[in-house]
């Protein structure tokens, strides 16, 4: 076979709790990621992903605290973003024991960064994220969860940071993040056919046939999802099964 | 049995440290100390990033090569190499330029370039491990790659497939080293690593 598409759930994490997490019923504490992490990890998730929203400067040393301890206890990949702005940050997260760091809006504001990280620390751990929102003309790049435009067409700006190192492009659709009525297909594709690194589908997921149309229409070499993961419509087994039976190949996780 | 992780600042050092106990390590030394590496009943060489700045990096150590050649080559103490940790067994990698490696097993560490545009590089996820000679410790499996760069030469064990064979892990006498992250790769990773742990070459 050949390398296996990749079922990548996203936590919401705030200051060092869970925002927007799993419904698993056998946790102690289902506010605490790493908890959340280590039911992902035995559920056979292909990697997890870390979405830090912290408002407050303050409060953004207790992301390390919890990428420290999910490194501890889960041996699975995980990509954390949110708060990015600098190598150093990227270096911070990378020591801490995330495998990938997701740059979003300072490279918006500096593409540059994504080649600092990158030289630093390999394209292999630097991951781009564009939010993207659809315009007349094709796609606009958003900051600040998709209420700040930027006038930046979202291709091109993927691009570009590919170009600049980035080893994986997580391109997240504003229009349909939160609607549950499917990826943006065309916006992911366009990436997806253009670029060299692996896309990751985000934005939309509302059911397993999203996942599938993630990877076969849309061309992404991994699926984000949360929710449906989150309130327990499906689990990740679900989702290899529902891959598997269009014919994508995914892995076989030994589990426990 | 004291366990020498060597600290030379990859990346990937506390994932790494952290699979070893969790695989039943007990006497793990994270160590950039060349005399408790030419002490230690077996090695792990891990590494990220790219060839020439990891080879630089544990060219910084001072005495770091030595030891391991000493305890490695002439005492044969297991030694396992991870991701980059491996590729730098090869004589040369040629990532951001042309630089030189330990020279253990004979090869040069290319870019990954698939004819296929449908191959991405980085060669980002899991895959098989599929042995293509005997050895005590490889199995077949599914195993966590992210590379863009792979070893090309001799003593290859197992390959993986992304558009063509990829090496997957390379071995000789008591030298391992694997392109997968068995720090990343869940039960297939920590069973590989209990089998090095018990191994007795």
């Amino acid at each position: 076979m050949t390398v296996r598409a990749r079922v990548i759930p996203c936590l919401d994490v705030a200051a060092g709790r869970v925002v927007k997490g799993v419904n698993f019923v056998e946790l102690r504490d289902a506010g605490d990621p790493v908890e959340q992490a280590r039911a992902y990890d035995a559920a056979g998730a292909d990697e997890l992903c870390f979405l830090d929203i912290t408002a407050s400067h303050e409060d953004r040393g207790t992301i390390l605290d919890v990428v420290r301890r999910t490194a501890a206890v889960c041996f699975m990949p995980l990509t954390v973003g949110g708060g990015v702005r600098t190598a150093d940050d990227a270096r911070a997260l990378l020591l801490a024991g995330a495998d990938k760091v997701a740059v979003n809006s300072a490279a918006v504001a500096r593409p540059q960064v994504v080649a600092e990280i990158a030289e630093r620390f390999g394209s292999q751990c630097c991951v781009a994220s564009v939010d993207a929102r659809r315009t007349e003309r094709g796609w606009e790049v958003f900051t600040h969860g998709g209420r700040r435009a930027t006038g930046i067409d979202a291709i091109d700006h993927a691009l570009r940071l590919a170009d600049l190192g980035a080893g994986e492009l997580l391109v997240t659709s504003m229009d349909r993040d939160g609607t549950r009525s499917g990826y943006d297909l065309e916006l992911i594709r366009t990436v997806a056919d253009r670029t060299g690194v692996p896309v990751v589908a985000s934005g939309g997921v509302g059911g397993l046939s999203d996942l599938v149309d993630g990877i076969v229409t849309g061309h992404a070499s991994a699926v984000l999802a949360a929710s449906i993961f989150h309130f327990g419509e499906a689990s990740v087994a679900d989702a290899h099964a529902a891959l598997a039976a269009a014919g994508v190949p995914v892995r076989k996780p030994i589990l426990d | 049995m004291t366990l020498a992780l060597i600290d030379y600042g990859a990346g990937n050092l506390h994932s790494v440290a952290n699979a070893l106990k969790a695989a039943g390590c007990t006497d793990l030394a994270v160590t950039a100390d060349p005399e408790v590496v030419a002490r230690a009943d077996r090695i792990v060489l891990p590494g990220v990033g790219a060839f020439g700045s990891c080879a630089a990096a544990l060219r910084g150590v001072d005495g770091m090569i030595e030891a391991m050649e000493q305890r490695v080559r002439r005492e044969a103490a297991p030694f396992l190499g991870v991701c980059v940790g491996m590729q730098l067994l090869a004589d040369t990698g040629e990532e951001l330029g042309t630089h030189r490696g330990l020279g253990w097993i004979a090869g040069t560490v290319r870019r990954l370039e698939p004819s296929d545009s449908a191959a991405k590089v980085p060669h980002m996820g899991w895959n098989d491990v599929m042995p293509v000679a005997e050895h005590a410790l490889v199995r077949p499996g599914e195993a966590y790659f992210l590379h863009s760069y792979a070893f090309d030469g001799a003593d290859v064990i197992a390959t993986t497939d992304h558009d063509g064979p990829v090496t997957a892990a390379i071995g000789r006498d008591t030298i391992l080293g694997v392109q997968f992250h068995p720090e990343k790769s869940q039960h297939y990773g920590l069973a590989f690593l209990r089998r090095f742990l018990d191994w007795r070459p």
